[in-house]
């Protein structure tokens, strides 16, 4: 049925595509120094443009930059879809649930912890293998906490409460970790905390890349059932969804997303929650095998604009990107809730 | 329909939650094309003892037979290709439509990408025509009025392509019409098209008037009566009767007793 119905939605999915390469391209092109689109693709298809320093800025910062913006952008977006069909709760995200502040926690605990017990093996900057563990485990640990709660209080307002109290608990638990740090740990996790793109290596990128991908391909699969969740657990069931099997997977998946992002990247916050939103206003659906790759592109290319902005173009000057995208993400949230009050049934 | 087959068997079943049973174990059988209602108060456990019929919950003790299987060795899939499910849960979200809604009732015969074949789309369109609900198909759920909304999640159980339908007081919060219409479509499609209805409900007198059979809760016991049978309207006076109002046998209703 429907057939124009199915037809825009390509349409616009099409759309949403062409306007990724565009963000994606005006993000290369910005910055401290303005690179025409004609010198980037210069540099990005013709073999002698190796020397110029238009080559040295775009392939060795903004690049990998712009491409963990993508990567981060997608993989955080989908998580809040995840979480919001999961938990039935169109409030529910990553940063909302304290998720992010889990990760935050196990990397403190990690980089500030380490030294207090007279345990320096995190000297050097970059995610490590053990800051990206320590960051999954975090993660994950705050959102089971979140679905032992879950089972008990069925209320939204309830289950954002408790999110923002565990938020609070490890923001503490964090100060406490700082009050007693060296200087040189203190600035180290201050600088991971400020949320950055940039200092992903090549070599880094692969590894965030290829574990996020894998990721978002295992979720295909599930997405017919996250339709049926749509209805309530019960139904679901009623419709031969083993719940459990996908409750799980949901959560490893939001989870190893999560933790793996922050791990590189820093707390980002408000993507996951706002991106799905966004995604539904303008596709008028919510049906996942629409939604979830509308979401992976208006996430990346969410993330890219955030990007450009905290860059102030022609400017010498960086804001931290965690703070653009709360600039943008909350005012919409706001608005979402005010414009659209059937959205926010709590 | 005398020579109807056994669709589920309750074998000294007891429902409840935390191993608390709600009530004293009880057998009895659904036969194919037959509609029963569950009546008993509030709080008696109709709505529980729906759902562990329908697997989405365990028995406290006793089995349940699907088809001469153990309901306990089958998985959900098999299960919801046997059982649809219609509950009092509201739907929350503010964009799913009429249409996707009720092909969602294909999901356990569709593939991973949810396509609809020939088979699929001749189900849900079954479904539609015999619920009526052809008009709403691009609405968006959560505008429907509540009897449009049960004639939805009702076709969507009907696509499922179940023998059996179990609905968890489907008439709550519809007018009088509404109620009536609900109740004679589901007897005649237990009667057309051989389906075996069993739902809960408050409306005793449709019970007594419609149901080929009534499972009643009475005090931690459960009864299986027939309406014509001579000592049901006793039985229901018994559980219903209050200071103010008594049942009437004659009419099926309850008559205010004037002071």
């Amino acid at each position: 049925m429907s057939t124009a119905n199915k037809y825009s939605e390509r349409l616009i999915l099409v759309g949403l595509l062409l306007f990724l390469l565009v963000v994606w391209l005006l993000n290369i092109s910005l910055g401290s120094v303005y690179i025409s689109f004609q010198d980037i693709l210069n540099v990005l298809f013709k073999p002698d443009y190796a020397d110029t320093t238009s080559y040295q800025i775009i392939v060795e910062y903004r690049l990998p930059k712009s491409i963990t913006a993508i990567i981060t952008g997608a993989a955080l977006s989908v998580s809040g879809l995840l979480l919001q069909t999961l938990f039935r709760n169109p409030m529910a995200g990553p940063s909302v649930l304290g998720i992010s502040s889990g990760a935050g926690l196990g990397v403190a605990l990690l980089i500030l912890g380490s030294q207090l017990v007279g345990w320096p093996l995190l000297a050097e900057s970059g995610a490590s293998f053990p800051i990206i563990i320590s960051a999954i485990i975090g993660a994950v640990l705050v959102l089971l906490l979140i679905i032992g709660i879950s089972f008990r209080v069925k209320s939204s307002v309830t289950l954002l409460i408790i999110g923002l109290m565990l938020g609070a608990l490890t923001t503490a638990i964090i100060s406490i970790l700082t009050y007693f740090s060296k200087a040189t740990q203190l600035q180290q996790f201050m600088f991971w905390s400020f949320g950055s793109l940039g200092h992903l290596t090549y070599q880094e990128l692969r590894i965030l890349g290829s574990i996020v991908l894998v990721v978002l391909l295992s979720i295909i699969p599930f997405l017919k059932n996250l339709n049926a969740l749509l209805l309530g657990e019960n139904y679901a069931r009623s419709m031969g969804v083993s719940v459990q099997r996908v409750k799980q997977i949901i959560l490893l998946a939001s989870g190893i997303l999560i933790g793996v992002i922050t791990a590189w990247t820093g707390p980002i916050a408000f993507i996951g929650l706002t991106v799905p939103h966004i995604a539904r206003l303008l596709l008028k659906t919510s049906n996942h095998f629409i939604l979830y790759p509308a979401i992976i592109l208006i996430g990346s290319s969410f993330l890219l604009v955030c990007d450009s902005v905290s860059q102030l173009p022609f400017n010498e000057m960086v804001i931290p990107v965690n703070a653009i995208t709360s600039l943008i993400g909350a005012p919409l949230v706001i608005w979402l809730i005010l414009k659209k009050k059937n959205i926010v049934r709590l | 329909m005398n020579n109807s087959q056994t669709n589920i068997t309750l074998d000294k079943l007891q429902v409840g939650y935390n191993m608390q049973a709600l009530h004293e174990a009880f057998s009895s059988k659904v036969n194919t094309g037959e509609f029963i209602c569950i009546i008993g108060k509030n709080g008696t456990g109709k709505s529980t003892l729906l759902r562990t019929l329908a697997g989405i919950q365990k028995p406290v003790s006793g089995q349940i037979f699907l088809n001469e299987t153990d309901m306990g060795h089958l998985s959900l899939k098999k299960i919801a290709r046997r059982i649809a499910l219609v509950l009092t849960e509201s739907l929350q979200d503010p964009y799913i439509r009429v249409f996707d809604l009720i092909a969602l009732g294909r999901q356990v015969y569709t593939d991973w990408k949810h396509h609809l074949s020939e088979v699929d789309k001749n189900m849900i369109h079954h479904a539609i025509s015999v619920t009526q609900t052809g008009e709403l198909l691009n609405k968006e759920f959560y505008k429907l009025s509540d009897g449009q909304k049960q004639r939805v999640q009702l076709a969507r159980a009907l696509a499922q392509d179940t023998a059996n339908i179990f609905l968890d007081e489907p008439t709550n919060h519809l007018d009088i019409q509404y109620k009536m219409d609900t109740f004679l479509l589901l007897q005649k499609m237990a009667r057309q098209n051989q389906k075996s209805i069993l739902l809960s409900t408050h409306e005793i007198s449709f019970a007594m008037q419609l149901a080929d059979r009534i499972w009643l809760f009475d005090e931690g016991n459960i009864r299986d009566i027939k309406p014509q049978d001579k000592e049901t309207p006793q039985i229901i006076e018994k559980i219903f009767n209050t200071e103010s109002i008594r049942f009437n046998p004659k009419t099926s209703t309850f008559d205010f007793l004037k002071k």
